[in-house]
């Protein structure tokens, strides 16, 4: 090897992969591409965004898991939940699922989302963020990503969450397309209506005439008629973040849940206390329903959000919409 | 292979060599960039939690977030001029010893070095992990990996911070560089803490 001492060819051969990775996989390297395009009087608008090379911090409510018939989980779901999930979420019944989760509960008489949960449930004591995972990139890469993880000491690499870092760009989209996909999709299919499930809805989700101000408007949530000082439940396992009182919805609590997924409850009499940051577990008492704020009589006005987009609760209640 | 050829690869191994002033910074920069973003990946996050515990009246949950993001954006901007400076600024000639790199101490010339080291080691791993996910032969990734790692390591990172060290410039004020030190501080130990595979070792 002496005729390669004064280090030329090696010398090349790293300058020209450091660059490479730069050019390819940087802020920096997004500008360059930019500014050649520019220059060269091509489309710029085709060019990687700055942002495209990191890896989202979007606030997730976390909590402790808890073994359940469907997992309340703390997923990082990133900017939400990512398609075709969130369209099967926001036009209400998921079904049909998504092709990969199909392939992923099977084929059978019952409904996919019923096949989905009974996955679920199988695979919950199991890992199943780990064996979704695994289903779309395999266990080389899933090991590969965990021992990295755990070489810079991150907490608990086995969690999807802890490690997805340490997958490539490419593996770290087709494993969370699933993962959270799936996870986030079980947030919605477990949600607890927040008062007795015979409760009937008064005014469903919708455009309507106002009451109030006789002007059409959308009806973000759906009204549950019940007397005031009906105790009101979390529906799902999240952060409260924010509670408080205002002229419209007069005593209210928003709760932020894994996959993108808010609710809110207004017009309460009682707030319980509960105030931003404090973590609540699902079924808890938040608080207990009222006639305060824009309010017509005593009821709970509902409101369920996907990544801050009013969707239709009925949909999630069990035995469906009355 | 036959002595002609070896001794003409020499040569042009050679020739390269003596080029290599010309685009050798330009591999140190990138992988200082490398570990930089690295860095810069975790910042924000970081960045986005502490504005968000900020008592303030954010439009909604995701702006001190989005702020983090941009901020850790920039400051990875930042790390690309202060890299591209430093190595143009560096002395022609070698320091005689420790008493004439004493003599040219200045607070560019300590935190350039102290900053360097972590964010290029940083940058290596990013390659390093970078090529193991890209070999194609699945039994030889790790270790194609790693040796790719390793030679940019010795070769980019390592002569980098020697000629950081070694090259130091005669400084104009003592104090020059400070107002690089805090962004530096940030990015390099971030590049510290997450880009060396070393903590889950540690007991």
């Amino acid at each position: 090897m002496r005729w390669l001492f004064r280090f030329g060819f090696v010398d090349l051969f790293v300058v020209v992969v450091a660059v490479v990775a730069v050019w390819s996989r940087t802020p920096v390297g997004a500008l360059g591409q930019w500014g050649v395009a520019w220059v060269r009087g091509h489309d710029t608008s085709t060019t990687p965004s700055l942002l495209a090379f990191f890896r989202s911090e979007a606030p997730v409510a976390e909590w402790a898991d808890q073994p359940i018939a469907l997992p309340d989980t703390a997923i990082d779901v990133g900017d939400g939940l990512p398609e075709p999930y969130r369209s099967a979420v926001r036009h209400g019944l998921p079904d049909p699922l998504p092709a990969a989760t199909l392939a992923l509960v099977g084929e059978g008489t019952d409904t996919p989302a019923d096949r989905l949960i009974a996955w679920l449930d199988e695979h919950w004591e199991g890992d199943p963020e780990g064996a979704l995972e695994r289903a779309a990139i395999g266990d080389e890469l899933r090991q590969r990503a965990i021992e990295r993880a755990s070489a810079t000491g991150v907490e608990d690499p086995e969690r999807f969450a802890n490690h997805r870092r340490f997958l490539s760009q490419q593996a770290e989209r087709d494993a969370a397309a699933l993962v959270d996909g799936v996870m986030g999709l079980s947030v919605v299919l477990d949600l607890r209506w927040p008062v007795d499930d015979d409760v009937r809805i008064s005014s469903p989700f919708g455009y309507r005439i106002h009451p109030v101000l006789k002007t059409k408007k959308l009806h973000n949530g759906v009204d549950l008629p019940v007397p005031i000082g009906t105790p009101l439940h979390a529906a799902q396992s999240g952060e409260v973040i924010k509670a408080g009182e205002d002229s419209v919805s007069g005593k209210f609590v928003i709760l932020q849940h894994a996959g993108g997924i808010s609710t809110a409850y207004c017009h309460m009499s009682e707030l319980f206390g509960k105030s931003a940051g404090d973590r609540v577990s699902k079924g808890e008492t938040i608080g207990k329903s009222g006639n305060t704020g824009r309010s017509t009589g005593p009821h709970l006005h509902f409101i369920l959000r996907l990544d801050g987009e009013a969707i239709d609760p009925a949909p999630y209640r069990r035995g469906g919409p009355r | 292979m036959s002595g002609r050829v070896m001794g003409f690869i020499g040569k042009l191994d050679a020739s390269l060599a003596v080029t290599r002033p010309l685009w050798h910074w330009l591999g140190q920069v990138a992988l200082v960039v490398l570990g930089a973003h690295l860095a810069a990946d975790h910042l924000d996050g970081a960045i986005g939690r502490f504005l968000a515990d900020v008592p303030v009246a954010w439009p909604d949950t995701s702006t001190p977030f989005t702020v983090g993001l941009w901020t850790a954006v920039a400051l990875e901007l930042l790390v690309t001029i202060w890299a591209v400076r430093t190595l143009s600024r560096t002395a022609e000639h070698r320091v005689a010893g420790v008493k004439d790199w004493a003599s040219r101490w200045s607070v560019h010339n300590l935190a350039g070095p102290v900053f360097w080291l972590p964010v290029s080691l940083a940058g290596s791993w990013v390659i390093a992990m970078a090529v193991e996910d890209l070999f194609p032969l699945e039994q030889a990734a790790h270790v194609v990996g790693t040796l790719v790692g390793l030679l940019v390591a010795f070769r980019l990172a390592g002569t980098g911070f020697l000629q950081l060290v070694l090259n130091a410039p005669v400084p104009k004020r003592r104090v020059e560089g400070w107002v690089y030190v805090l962004p530096l501080a940030l990015v390099g130990w971030f590049a510290a803490r997450y880009g060396l595979p070393i903590w889950g070792w540690l007991p």
